[in-house]
């Protein structure tokens, strides 16, 4: 596991997150062509998912499309997602999560008119 | 990161460019002269500029040359400064659905948009609607425009829109509607119907 002093390299938690992420039904992250956030280091780059180290943690942002049905809303899904980056990173790493922000580039229906 | 070097780069370059350019052009007009203004030894390169007359084999139009292109660089390099200074918000404008101890989620004007457009969509009359939305302290207001059907009751669409919006957008979000402001247009009745796409996938 590539390491950065006593923490892990921010492409590992971008990476995690986005595995995290992919296995959260109605939500997935954009792809390169949709995606405004990243994680840039030299010759990689992890698309819909910002990890900014600063002294005091790790502030994360993650992109989302998320997909609604007629009992979900957009703050319900965000706190599942919230919550379970939070569990993935800490299981990761102990490092402090300052904040987890989460940005709703688009949101797709899965309903049927009524 | 590699954005920001690059503009940097790109900021000093037409810097020099400017600079290379306005001072040649000075030094050629006369008004400028190398050797006060340029320490040695590099005065010695920009010195010929100041001698081209046709004493030293040189035409008008060599001169006029010389300067025509400082002037052209110097506009190119204004413009392409003026538009690299000028902030670039590539940001898509968002609106805040929630914010707590943990974190800020916001979501995008656009997919906003796309659900009050659908559930307008949704009612039978409406044919086509387009939404402006912006965030307030007191919340979120709505200016809808919507394309009726001429067979349909202006009135009575308008309030079950406002009241079917409202209600979804409250619930998706989770954000209370300070207000909709809705208007109206009546289809023209050659117009065909015009039926607004669900995003329904």
């Amino acid at each position: 596991m590539a390491k950065l002093g006593n923490h892990i390299d921010e492409r590992i938690i971008a990476e995690a997150i986005l595995k995290t992420v992919s296995g959260i039904p109605s939500v997935q992250v954009p792809g390169e062509q949709e995606a405004e956030l990243s994680t840039v280091g030299p010759g990689w780059r992890v698309w819909g998912v910002g990890v900014h180290r600063v002294a005091e943690g790790l502030n994360i942002e993650v992109e989302l499309i998320v997909t609604l049905n007629q009992k979900s809303s957009i703050p319900s899904i965000s706190t599942r997602v919230r919550r379970k980056i939070r569990t993935d990173i800490h299981t990761l790493t102990s490092e402090r999560i300052r904040w987890i922000n989460l940005r709703i580039a688009d949101v797709v229906f899965k309903l049927k008119n009524p | 990161m590699m954005n920001a070097f690059n503009r940097i780069l790109v900021l000093f370059g037409l810097l020099f460019l400017l600079i290379g350019s306005g001072s040649l052009l000075l030094i050629t007009i006369g008004l400028l002269n190398p050797q006060e203004w340029v320490p040695a030894p590099w005065h010695q390169i920009l010195t010929p500029f100041t001698q081209l007359d046709p004493v030293n084999g040189w035409t008008v139009v060599n001169r006029l040359t010389v300067v025509g292109i400082c002037v052209v660089l110097l506009i190119v390099s204004v413009i392409l400064l003026l538009m690299e200074l000028r902030v670039r918000s590539n940001k898509v404008p968002e609106l805040s659905v929630k914010k707590d101890a943990f974190g800020q989620i916001t979501a995008s004007m656009r997919s906003i948009q796309d659900l009050v457009n659908r559930e307008a969509g949704k009612i039978d009359g409406v044919l086509e609607s387009t939404t402006t939305v912006k965030d307030t302290s007191r919340g979120i207001h709505l200016q809808c425009q919507i394309c009726v059907a001429p067979y349909a009751s202006v009135t009575q669409l308008g309030q079950e829109v406002q009241e079917r919006i409202k209600s979804s957008v409250e619930h998706y979000l989770g954000k209370s509607i300070a207000g909709i402001h809705l208007q109206t247009h009546i289809a023209p009745l050659t117009q065909g119907p015009k039926k607004s796409h669900p995003r329904v996938r």
